[in-house]
């Protein structure tokens, strides 16, 4: 088994010092004045411990010096470092190192640190050309954790890297990698947006589970989804399907050529109205209309969001048209039990408005599928 | 037991008064009700089971069962021409040998390495049966036959995506019955006639009734009265519209009539149990679907398939289930059923009894089947108000009898055989009013020539009365 | 130390150094010897031979096998010896204590009850006999359904199920017809489980054309009522539910869930499978349901088979009865006779009467055991589970989710989540060391909702030494996982075979479902 490694060796930086976040040299500077040690090398470390014999077995490839080699053979592991990296090592080395690494064709990137560098290491891997077929595995180490390509923990990461060694990489799923605005963010507001999705490994099963109900999490899932709701759609109905890979598969069934980061609309018939839409077309679409919009979302992976203040374009006017019963949340399984918080939330801007959206929501899990899921507003 | 004194049983260890009050004291109840106490009030049974006395003892559980057993008249007692479905054959003794075996009675849902014998088992039948269909691809046995039948047709369904599926008119009457049951929610069936003059399919009807949303031409061969169609035949028609050729097929018939697959069946089905089970009232039934290995058709099994693979030591080998993501809708979900508890062990079974007949085994029990089967139609032809029903067609191990000619119902017939000790073949009239009064007798191999001579010398005794 | 201390010292110490029969057994085919015969066929009289002349020969060639089936030529002790062999390659109940089966309700299946259905009076009885001819048959079957009427408290009962999965389809249809008799068919296309009843349920109600909805548990573990209610519409056709679910808790506000579901209009179809807790405890009819199905192969000691054959025991109602499959026992006068199902009955669901010769073994078991027995059973299975979970609770990293503090009914579904963050070790590899004691579990369901899952379910069947053995084993594998990890993560090593490589199974290129298939693609890689 092939691994590329990326450490971010700023991660963490600004945590312990009340900073948000480290990108941009300013902050770094601040931190580092204040003598906020990177704590990323403890994070690998306990990653290493936790994979154990099994990081032996794969063969290693990273960055110079503390972008990844360091972590390396502090865990006694041999690694061939193909990136040569200048110190200190600059924001674009690890999109850059990505790239490399996707080039030379391994089994999984592994990368060290938190949404920045995850953001960092997508745009490498589109850069290669190789989103959709390096799946990456994130060692959680920075500040914002708002990406669901992190294990819970570096121990957990550690265990699923042995797990994966030793039985294999068989089933990826989509997770999100999210950006934060970080002005936004100093000013106090929290506002997550969607920046893409990278695969993330799934742990096969050694056992038969001769009972078993769906694996979830793959395609096929999202597929399944997909042709269950598109069955139920209304040919002359307004639908503003939102970002993700399940919305995305039934715009593909559809016939739409739609994006995976923005907001289209389509008629229930599968007639395009607008790509990638901004506010202003969707909500004069839908008050153009004959009957309220629907909304068809999907949660983020981890925090949970439905809709939230990052999401540009479904507006709380459109929400509120949209009501209950124009709201369809479809989430694979996995999806939702990779919920931290176990609820999922909305966040419109609009608080009276979310409220109504208390209680439960009915999630579409498959085809002719659904669970009920609880909301926190 | 005596009320008071403590109630101790061979199959509960510790109902020991000792040991259940000091496993009590271990986990701090003190008594059994403790545990109840989540249930409310209002759901707790307010008296005890109100069931028939037990037999406490071994001897005398023996003594009532052999008692109620003794009030069934048996066909290793009696002489049986039964057929429709459930045969009578000889059950090799290594059969109940090996499904008498407490490891393989007893297994359950154990991994492909504590149970890598089940396993091994279970995949060698698959096999065997893929040998005896010329098909790469044999499902884990489900309930019966007819369960196959059903799961089959909503097999074609899914694959083609179309709702139509057109019925020989001679099947097993129950099996479409159940195919409706199954596949209603997805499927409409159209009964194609057959000629009861002839007892097969007229082509020109089924080719009517073909058309390009049907997803499949359902047909037994040999037919639920013995007949045989001709396969090829239908193959071509219903591939003319692009429907699936399903095929529900009697194994044993198999060592003399060609595979379904070599005359173009997509999907063949049938029912195992005249490969060494017991008829057992119907105990002994179990089911198979086969096809080709086209991964869009393997996807759509909703029954378990058992794949060879290597270990890590190697020259080992291990097995495992293929393509299990399948129960994860990867097609039009609906399909992928659902994995129960189902047939295991008769398909073991017809593995051991498969691999003790053998090629030669299976080709001379078919071959003599025939035989005495048309030695039985042309003596039963002689017989005064009896007329063969499909005279003319040939058949396989069973065929209709008419009994019009006798003035008699085939009830009155068969009470009087009973009279004589025979079990005559079973009422037709009702499922085939188009055949008059006539009645489906089947012969195998444990007739003798004096049983037959012996039926048609009753027959004629019962008839002339 | 003398040669009789030697064995006394150490056997008290010591785990059981358990190996499991390895044969390296060849794949059958391999131990063809053409020409070799395993039975010999009657041979036809010359009388016959003669008349018949060539029977077949009316067909078009096209319907004649051309050449003998490519089955094994092997001679009658080598079959015998390679199907031993393999029975000595899997661990039937008979050979462990089989408590780690969760929900299969792994218990003894009695030896007579084997016996007494071998026998000719059962073996050969032909399901079209006439009824005259199988009174005996007759009376067993119409006396077990007695029994399930009064353990379940419902009106009527069919048999006529190969299993439970065809039992809970069996049930969904008649929730079907019911509801087309009422002309809301149309209207409630919606039924309603839980992710921890069983997966059949779910399937089942597809099956029968529903569209389903899966609750998640509550914090606690319970079924979400509020889920429920706000999962209920005038869609619902009906609510199918494990009780207790497969975490072993009862939910004491079933209830409340029935009447729920039955003002909207639902009905409510309880999946008896945990039933093994309950005999002469609770019913399904005080709590409200209108269906309910038993697996004889669970509850009521029948043997598992490697799976099947088997029984599913439907039982409903008297509003729900017209609906049962045909056909059905009826007794009078000390007559017993099979009649047509009702004219709204849902037509068959499988062949014949069903699986008559599991029926007699499970009516064996319950006459040798009777009330009292029945409730011993039960009384004695919930005590034995609660002790497990007393005992196995004390090894550090396992934990029982949910319901805490609270007793469970007759199975656990615990968490080794705490050993795995401490060591690495998941609960799927603790499962195959388990193995090499002897001894093996189930995990759970997937989704896994309980992290790092074992469900265990002792039954009434096993001795107190019994179940000590199996936590035993559980705390000594605990114990490795800590000390050698690497043991545990590479089990199981005294099972037949190793580590299967299962990622051929995925490949269409490359899955053999049959040898011949095997053969035809070593064939095409030249590897032959």
């Amino acid at each position: 088994m092939k691994i590329g490694l990326v450490v971010n060796p700023w991660a963490g930086i600004g945590g312990p010092a009340g900073l948000k976040g480290s990108d941009g040299e300013a902050s770094v500077r601040t931190a580092l004045a204040a003598s906020s040690m990177p704590q990323v090398a403890a994070r690998m470390a306990a990653m290493f411990a936790a994979c154990g014999g099994a990081a032996h077995a794969v063969s290693w490839y990273t960055a110079d010096g503390d972008m990844g080699l360091c972590a390396l053979h502090a865990a006694g592991l041999q690694a061939s470092a193909v990136v040569p990296v200048a110190s200190p090592s600059q924001a674009d080395d690890t999109r850059r190192a990505s790239r490399i690494l996707a080039g030379m064709g391994m089994d999984l990137l592994l990368f060290a640190g938190g949404d920045g560098t995850a953001r960092d290491v997508l745009d490498g891997l589109r850069d290669a050309g190789a989103i959709g077929s390096l799946p990456v595995l994130g060692v959680p180490a920075g500040v914002k954790m708002q990406s669901a390509v992190f294990a819970n923990h570096p121990t957990a990461a550690g265990l699923l890297l042995r797990q994966l060694q030793q039985n294999g990489l068989a089933v990826c799923s989509d997770a999100e990698v999210m950006d934060l605005d970080e002005d936004a963010l100093r000013h106090g507001r929290v506002e997550p947006r969607l920046y893409g999705y990278l695969q993330l490994p799934l742990v096969p099963s050694l056992t038969q589970g001769g009972k078993s109900r769906a694996a979830s999490g793959s395609g096929a899932q999202r597929l399944a989804i997909a042709r269950g709701f598109a069955e139920g759609m209304a040919a002359r109905s307004l639908y503003l399907v939102g970002p993700g890979t399940t919305t995305q598969a039934l715009l593909s069934l559809l016939g739409v050529d739609g994006t995976l980061l923005g907001v289209d609309a389509v008629r229930g018939d599968g007639t395009l109205l607008a790509r990638d839409a901004s506010r202003r077309e969707l909500e004069d679409l839908a008050g153009d209309w004959q009957s309220p919009p629907h909304l068809v979302l999907s949660p983020i992976g981890g925090q949970g969001l439905v809709l939230g203040r990052g999401n540009q374009q479904i507006s709380p006017r459109l929400l509120r048209a949209a009501g209950r019963r124009g709201l369809h949340v479809l989430a694979p399984p996995d999806k939702l039990m990779s919920l931290r918080s176990g609820v999922l939330r909305i966040d419109s801007g609009d608080a009276e408005l979310d409220a109504q959206f208390n209680g439960y929501l009915p999630v579409t899990t498959g085809y002719r599928e659904q669970t009920m899921w609880p909301v926190s507003v | 037991m005596e009320p008071g004194k403590p109630f101790i049983h061979p199959y509960i260890p510790n109902s020991v008064p000792s040991v259940r009050d000091a496993m009590l004291r271990a986990v701090g109840a003190t008594s059994t009700e403790d545990f109840f106490a989540d249930i409310p009030a209002a759901l707790r049974m307010q008296a005890p089971l109100a069931i028939a006395a037990p037999h406490l003892s071994e001897a005398r559980l023996k003594r009532h069962v052999d008692g109620l057993l003794r009030k069934n008249s048996h066909c290793a007692g009696q002489l049986s021409f039964l057929g429709g479905g459930c045969y009578q054959h000889h059950v090799p003794a290594v059969c109940d040998e090996i499904n008498g075996r407490s490891e393989f009675a007893t297994a359950y849902a154990g991994e492909p390495y504590d149970d890598h014998g089940r396993f091994q088992a279970l995949f060698e039948y698959c096999s065997m049966m893929g040998a005896l269909l010329e098909m790469d691809v044999v499902n884990v046995p489900v309930y019966d036959g007819m369960q196959a039948a059903a799961t089959a047709v909503r097999m074609a369904g899914r694959h083609t995506g179309r709702r139509r599926v057109v019925v020989a008119g001679h099947v097993n009457p129950d099996k479409l019955s159940m195919m409706n049951t199954y596949g209603r929610a997805d499927l409409d069936f159209i009964t194609a006639p057959f000629d009861p003059a002839t007892g097969l399919l007229d082509l020109a009807k089924v080719k009517r009734l073909l058309d390009q949303d049907t997803a499949a031409l359902y047909v037994d061969i040999p037919s639920f009265l013995g007949t045989i169609d001709d396969g090829a035949a239908l193959a071509a028609a219903a591939h003319a519209v692009g429907a699936l050729f399903v095929v529900g097929v009697d194994p044993v018939s198999l060592g003399v009539l060609a595979p379904p697959a070599s005359y173009g069946a997509d999907i063949v089905c049938g029912d195992i149990q005249p490969l060494g089970m017991h008829m057992n009232y119907g105990g002994g039934q179990g089911g198979f679907i086969a096809s080709h290995d086209d991964p869009d058709i393997v996807m759509q099994y909703p029954s378990r398939l058992f794949g060879i693979v290597p270990t890590s030591v190697p020259g080992e080998y291990g097995f495992g289930d293929v393509a299990y993501s399948r129960t994860s809708f990867d097609k039009r979900e609906n399909g992928n059923e659902f994995v129960g508890t189902a047939a295991a062990l008769w398909g073991i079974t017809a593995g051991v009894y498969l691999a003790l007949m053998g090629p030669q085994g299976m080709t001379e029990l078919a071959t003599g089947i025939a035989q005495r089967t048309a030695y039985a139609r042309q003596r039963m032809a002689r017989i005064p108000g009896v007329r063969i029903a499909h005279a003319g067609s040939c058949h396989f191990r069973e065929f209709a009898v008419n009994f019009d000619g006798t003035g008699l119902p085939v009830a009155a017939v068969n009470a009087a055989l009973l009279q004589q000790g025979v079990f005559g073949g079973h009422d037709l009239s009702a499922a085939f009013p188009a055949l008059g009064q006539s009645a489906l007798y089947a012969f195998s191999e444990v007739h003798t020539q004096e049983d037959i001579d012996l039926l048609c010398a009753t027959l004629e005794k019962v008839l002339q009365q | 130390m003398t040669a009789m201390e030697n064995i006394a010292h150490h056997r008290k110490q010591q785990m059981r150094r358990y190996h499991q029969a390895r044969w390296d057994e060849p794949v059958i085919f391999e131990l063809s010897q053409p020409g070799e015969r395993g039975i010999l066929v009657p041979e036809v009289e010359p009388d016959i031979l003669r008349e018949a002349g060539q029977p077949l020969a009316g067909l078009p060639a096209a319907m004649l096998r051309q050449r003998a089936p490519a089955l094994p030529e092997m001679s009658q002790n080598r079959v015998l010896r390679h199907y031993l062999r393999l029975s000595q390659e899997t661990l039937g109940a008979d050979l462990n204590v089989d408590v780690g089966q969760g929900t299969c309700t792994m218990k003894y299946n009695p030896k007579i009850n084997d016996q007494l259905a071998r026998q000719p009076g059962m073996a050969e009885l032909h399901p079209r006999q006439p009824d005259s001819t199988v009174q005996g048959m007759l009376e067993v079957m119409d006396k077990l359904e007695g029994v399930l009427r009064e353990v379940s408290g419902m009106d009527a009962v069919s048999l006529q199920a190969r299993g439970g999965s065809q039992a809970i389809f069996a049930n969904m249809a008649m929730v079907r017809a019911w509801h087309e008799s009422r002309g809301e068919a149309d209207r409630r296309d919606e039924v309603i489980t839980t992710i921890f009843s069983h997966p059949s349920d779910a399937a089942c109600a597809k099956l029968a054309g529903y569209r389903v909805i899966t609750l998640y548990p509550d914090a606690n573990g319970y079924p979400d009522l509020e889920a429920l209610k706000a999962a209920v519409s005038p869609r619902t056709a009906a609510l199918v539910i494990t009780n207790p679910e497969d975490t072993g808790i009862f939910n004491s506000r079933i209830r409340e869930f029935v009447d729920v579901v039955h003002a909207a209009g639902g009905l409510c179809v309880y999946d008896q499978a945990n039933a093994n807790g309950l005999l002469g405890i609770a019913r399904a009819r005080e709590a409200g349901f209108d269906l309910c199905h038993f697996n004889l192969h669970k509850t009521f000691a029948t043997p598992h088979a490697c799976g099947g054959p088997a029984v599913g025991a439907v039982c409903c109602t008297a509003a729900l009865a017209p609906f049962l499959p045909g056909p059905l026992v009826r007794h009078k006068d000390g007559r017993y006779t099979l009649v047509d199902g009702a004219a709204q009955s849902i037509g068959k669901i499988s062949s014949f009467t069903g699986t008559a010769s599991i029926m007699l073994r499970a009516y064996a078991w319950i006459m040798n055991l009777g009330a009292e027995g029945l409730r011993t059973v039960s009384e004695i299975a919930v005590l034995n589970n609660n002790y497990m979970m007393h005992e196995l609770l004390k090894i550090d990293g396992m934990a029982a989710p949910y319901a805490a503090g609270k007793r469970r009914i007759e199975q656990v579904r615990y968490s080794w989540a705490g050993l795995t963050e401490a060591t690495g070790v998941t609960s799927e590899e603790i499962g195959l060391r388990a193995a090499d004691f002897g001894v093996h579990y189930w995990t759970s369901h997937h989704p896994y909702v309980v992290p790092e899952p074992a469900t265990i379910e002792p039954t009434e069947s096993y001795s107190r030494a019994d179940l000590d053995e199996f936590i035993g084993v559980m705390r000594h594998i605990a114990g490795e996982a800590h000390s050698d990890p690497d043991l545990v993560k590479t089990a199981p090593h005294n099972c037949p075979v190793h580590r299967v490589q299962g990622e051929m199974l995925d490949d269409p290129e490359r899955w053999s479902i049959t040898w011949r298939a095997y053969q035809r693609k070593l064939g095409e890689r030249g590897l032959a």
